[in-house]
């Protein structure tokens, strides 16, 4: 029970997802707006119910399910992220669904499915939950961005993301399968004792070679250059508020996983020497530049707000770069705070922007082309003025959010020990330069032009005017009183590197001159079982090992422990094996 | 310089916080109301006037640090504070921002008829803004407000301005943008090498930078400060930007913004990189006589009356950089003053451009000719102005040019070798550039006022109204008010800027070079490494 209410962030986005559906189906024909009222409120109250549940490190196992999960503020951060953006999208898109003649109960509840998703990707710690989290996510978004099937953009926009996502997926599942590889274990925290352990049959290239995968397949969900070809057409064809979730959440989530796996992996010395972390600051760099210059030539407002996204996954890259030391454990690094503040802003502001494009739909227009736009801060000065703020908080003006952020940001980047550090934030402010010129052609056309018979159509609801007001005022607060939220990015920061536990272990270890007990020599496609462990775990329902991370004590020799409790493989197993089979 | 006294009624904010308390409830009043607009905007604009007098009243010329000194903290986790406090420098800028915003809305009344709650809003946010950079003490609030003056700027010049006012509004944009994100940088890289902990100006004065450094540091200061200003090479935004924005647009461009500029060479780039200062002050000299000569030489070529105002705007703030940079009391006194001086005369000369525009609806100069019959005020008005500018003795423009030339020659005379002789050419062509002032402006002044009346509807042009006068006897007033009684200008910031010229010349001497003057300390600079290898 106590672990039902520790996992309720979770089960009530599920939930909420549920009962959107059979809301949906109870209530007939007609409008459905309160539907997204059904899932903001759900997905408010599981991002609360994260704030304020998951404070301290506790780690949740189900053996039988092969979950692990991570439950603390990194994770309740980001997935309050990803479920405050589901809320906002849901709200947002109430005016633009029957204008463009889409299903609500189905955006709905495909929105709340996928921040569930989105939840469980931030806190898993095996890697197949992690996949499943990503799966979810990614799957009901591939819905998403085909919703609108009578066009062919829709279609368009679903089969590139569904394509191009499958095999991002597949790499991910790859890199999975390497590591099992590499140290004959899914879960993180073992993967990183076992390669830093070292010996014998871990294999730090195997390691190195999923490095490389998971920055494929995650740069694919951020949209970095050179994995963000399918970006601009799929921010094109979905439905406005869905993009801008897309953006937000979908980013949120990908760099949280992104950040936890890839300085899980450079903790080892030896894969490190293998990927030097500097490839971070290329693909940022390249992202940076890639999306400022090519931006300049879009006619369509979708489209500058993806090239846009692809500079903003640049600069967080290089966030990401700018690795900061732990507290409390010296000579060890984690995600510095301002990436998670950086997400924050970034998400609100690009809710704003796509949730105001989204409400100028009257008439089943789908066309943001800039023209469209002419001389809408004449009639409509209120959505006008949030697309305005947000754009501006884009580009990074303050007093808004990405004004700071991007400040919070540079200087991590900045301070970095290295000889790029300066020019890399040269070039990304001189780019920065460059994408003010597509932000400012968006004000240019909103508040310069004259209107004209092509300028879209308006169409409010209270929620969606309560919901652009929200994002409008969380710029300006991101802004002008930070300080919150500046130490909550932190706090999230500091929990990104999972072995938290372990990695204290590992500093005693060092410090102290006994030799470390290691297991075995795991070689791979053997003896990743060890013969005694083949024994089969006992079919326990579901049996909740709940250690915080505080008091985490590794036994003895806490491989072979575990593996005799509950070998991966054997778990891994039991999981495809029919209940009759077990002895 | 540091914190004299700290302010007991944080005045300071509440002039901050009035124009956009203002611009707030502007945009709760319904968008078809304008005399409700322009009666908000020019009452808030008033009350922040007045609130600023308190400031003038309680400001101690005798002290050179800051004074009312508000100090909070606002992000604590990067040390970033709320900091704000005026001395001497910014004082009488402040002041002339509070004072030129109620002209500029006054001024509006019949030149701005559509979208009038927007461009109250965009106006008193843009006040709220520029007294914000000129108060704010610490970096990143200072970067903030600087940043955001950019926007309702932008929309000013986009939504209300003339034909090509989308070009200019980009261009202005962009432009200033450049400038202001290298400035950027340098702020992160002094923020790293301060030790991270506070942005804080007078921690920041006290870094005891190498000289390398201190010089790319002082280059991004300065390319921000420079389009700002705008010092020639990089001008080319502001002809654009004069004369496509709506006529208090132009005013307040032209009256504060540009201010900006020189303010920040002065509050900023100079304090804080006092070696780089001296170092680079010969080719900022050289390029501040160039924009002079472009200038006034540019501007005699035009037919265009608010081209040529913009383009006699450059060879203003050229005498401007020429005197801060001679960084002695007498140049830098005369260039506080001129900054005050530009604000008030080409703030005046564009409300006289706005008025003939109101009424021709066009600003070539052979549109006019002989209006002096018909619009009897409203010569007298452009005459006195006119004189202002180029700087006959008794008006406030005198007081500023003579201040600088003669602080720029002494700087000159009081320095050896090839800077002597550079200080010296450079000082007598920009003197010649105040007699192409007279010319151009003169000239103008000939073609607009006298002569036959060659366009009939000319005969009939009514002359400036009450409210038009109103506005404009506000600055003549100051013309004579400067011109008769300088040092009560001047004394507000004469202790400021004394303390700004001795702190640059100690730590320049502290330096390995010693000897006066700021020729010494640059040649010092250009002599050391030589010196060094000697030693050796």
């Amino acid at each position: 029970m106590k672990d039902l209410v520790a996992i309720s962030p979770l089960w009530v986005s599920a939930l909420t997802g549920l009962v959107a559906m059979a809301l949906d189906l109870l209530t007939g024909s007609g409008r459905k707006s309160f539907l997204a009222w059904v899932v903001a409120i759900g997905l408010s109250l599981s991002a609360a119910l994260g704030l304020a549940l998951w404070r301290d490190p506790v780690i949740l196992s189900f053996p039988s399910l092969v979950a692990v999960l991570h439950l603390d503020f990194h994770g309740a951060f980001f997935g309050a992220l990803v479920a405050l953006f589901g809320a906002l999208a849901a709200l947002l898109a109430v005016p633009h669904l029957p204008e463009q003649g889409i299903d609500e109960g189905e955006t709905d509840a495909l929105l709340a499915f996928s921040a569930f998703g989105g939840q469980l990707l931030v806190v898993a710690v095996d890697l197949i939950t992690l996949f499943l989290g990503l799966e979810v996510l990614s799957l009901s978004l591939y819905v998403l961005a085909a919703s609108r099937r009578s066009s062919p953009f829709g279609a368009e926009a679903g089969l590139k993301y569904f394509l191009l996502g499958g095999v991002a997926s597949g790499l991910l599942l790859l890199a999975a399968a390497f590591l099992y590889g590499a140290t004959g274990s899914l879960d993180l925290r073992t993967i990183l004792d076992r390669l830093l352990a070292g010996s014998g049959g871990t294999d730090p290239t195997l390691a190195a070679l999923a490095l490389v995968l998971i920055l494929v397949a995650l740069g694919f969900k951020v949209a970095a250059v050179p994995f963000h070809f399918w970006t601009p057409d799929v921010y094109q064809g979905s439905p406005p508020p869905v993009t801008g979730y897309m953006a937000g959440a979908v980013k949120a989530a990908a760099f949280a996983v992104l950040a936890r796996l890839l300085l899980t992996l450079w903790e080892v010395p030896a894969v490190a020497a293998l990927g030097s972390r500097d490839v971070l600051l290329w693909l940022g760099i390249l992202s940076v530049v890639v999306g400022s210059v090519l931006g300049v030539v879009q006619d369509d407002a979708r489209r500058i707000l993806a090239w846009s996204s692809i500079v903003h996954a640049g600069y967080l890259l290089l966030g990401l770069w700018a690795v900061e030391p732990r507290e409390g454990i010296g000579g060890l690094w984690t995600l510095n705070g301002s990436v998670p503040f950086y997400l924050l802003a970034y998400g609100i502001a690009s809710l704003g922007a796509f949730g105001a494009l989204g409400v100028f739909a009257r008439g089943g227009h789908e066309d943001y082309r800039l023209a469209r736009l002419a001389g809408l801060g004449r009639g409509h000065p209120a959505a006008t003025f949030v697309l305005m703020a947000s754009v501006l908080s884009l580009a990074g003006m303050p007093p808004l959010g990405g004004f700071l952020a991007k400040f919070r940001l540079f200087q991590h980047v900045v301070a970095v020990d290295s000889p790029w550090s300066i020019p890399a934030v040269v070039i990304a402010v001189l780019a920065s330069v460059v994408s003010l010129y597509y932000y400012l052609r968006i004000l240019k056309v909103l508040y310069f032009d004259e209107p004209s018979e092509e300028t879209a159509g308006h169409a409010s609801s209270p929620a969606a005017a309560f919901a652009m007001a929200a994002t409008v005022v969380a710029s300006l607060v991101l802004g002008i009183v930070p300080t919150p939220f500046l130490d909550a990015g932190r706090r999230a920061a500091q929990g990104t590197v999972l072995a938290a536990g372990a990695s204290l272990e590992r500093v005693a270890a060092v410090a102290t001159p006994s030799p470390a007990p290691v297991s075995a020599p795991v070689r791979f496609g053997e003896g990743v079982v060890p013969p005694d462990a083949r024994r089969p775990a006992p079919p326990v329902p579901v049996q909740v090992i709940r250690d915080a991370v505080g008091g985490y004590r590794p036994p003895e020799a806490p491989l072979d422990q575990e593996r005799r409790r509950a070998p991966d493989g054997a778990r891994l197993m039991e999981v495809f094996r029919s209940p009759k089979a077990r002895p | 310089m540091g914190i004299d006294t700290v302010a007991l009624t944080p005045w300071i904010s509440i002039t901050l916080l009035i124009p956009v308390a203002g611009a707030l409830l502007l945009a709760l009043i319904p968008g078809d109301r304008p005399r409700a607009h322009r009666g908000i905007s020019l009452f808030f604009s008033l009350l922040a006037f007045l609130a600023g007098l308190t400031l003038w009243v309680n400001f101690d010329p005798a002290r050179a640090g800051f004074q009312m000194v508000e100090d909070h903290p606002w992000i604590p986790a990067i040390g970033a504070r709320y900091t704000v406090g005026l001395d001497g420098i910014s004082l009488l800028i402040f002041q002339l921002t509070t004072l030129l915003t109620p002209l500029t809305v006054l001024s509006t009344f019949r030149a701005i008829q559509k979208r009038t709650r927007e461009f109250h809003i965009a106006l008193l946010t843009l006040e709220t803004t520029m007294l914000g950079t000129l108060v704010a003490m610490d970096l990143l609030l200072f970067f903030a407000f600087w940043e955001m003056m950019l926007v309702p700027m932008f929309l000013i010049i986009g939504v209300w301005g003339g034909e090509r006012r989308i070009y200019a509004a980009v261009k202005f944009f962009l432009y200033t943008a450049v400038g202001s994100v290298l400035m950027l940088v340098a702020i992160l890289y002094l923020y790293r090498e301060s030790g991270g902990q506070s942005f804080a100006l007078l921690e920041w004065q006290r870094l005891e930078l190498p000289v390398r450094a201190q010089v790319w540091l002082f280059l991004a200061f300065a390319l921000a400060f420079a389009i700002k200003v705008p010092l020639f090479p990089f001008h080319t935004w502001l002809p654009d930007a004069h004369v496509e924005a709506p006529t208090a647009g132009s005013v307040i461009l032209a009256g504060v913004l540009l201010k900006m500029g020189t303010y920040g060479f002065l509050r900023f780039a100079i304090p804080l990189f006092p070696e780089a200062a001296g170092l680079l002050s010969l080719p900022i000299w050289i390029l501040a006589v160039a924009g002079v000569v472009h200038g006034s030489l540019t501007a005699w070529a035009q037919d265009d009356v608010k081209k040529l105002v913009a383009y006699s705007s450059v060879a203003h703030l050229g005498f401007v950089m020429l005197g801060m940079f001679a960084l002695n009391v007498e140049a830098v006194q005369g260039s506080v003053l001129q900054m005050v001086n530009h604000g008030v005369s080409t703030g005046a000369l564009f409300l006289l451009v706005g008025v003939l525009y109101e009424r021709r609806h066009t600003r070539r100069i052979d549109a006019y000719g002989g209006i002096a019959g018909p619009m009897k005020v409203f010569a007298a008005v452009l005459v006195i102005v006119t004189l202002s500018s180029i700087g006959l003795p008794g008006t406030n423009g005198f007081i500023g040019e003579f201040l600088i030339l003669a602080g720029t020659f002494r700087e000159a005379l009081s320095s050896q070798g090839g800077f002597r002789t550079a200080g010296l050419v450079l000082g007598v062509v920009a003197t010649t550039g105040v007699v192409l002032g007279a010319i151009y402006m003169l000239s103008m002044v000939r073609r607009v006022l006298f002569g036959p009346i060659v366009h009939e509807e000319n005969r009939t042009l009514p002359d400036m109204s009450g409210r038009e006068f109103a506005v404009l006897a506000v600055l003549v007033v100051l013309v004579f008010w400067i011109g008769w009684n300088p040092r009560f200008f001047l004394s507000r910031s004469e202790a400021s800027v004394t303390a700004l010229v001795e702190r640059y010349h100690q730590r320049v001497a502290a330096e390995r070079w010693t000897g006066g003057g700021q020729g010494a300390a640059a040649r010092g600079l250009f002599r050391a490494p030589l010196a060094e290898e000697g030693g050796r």
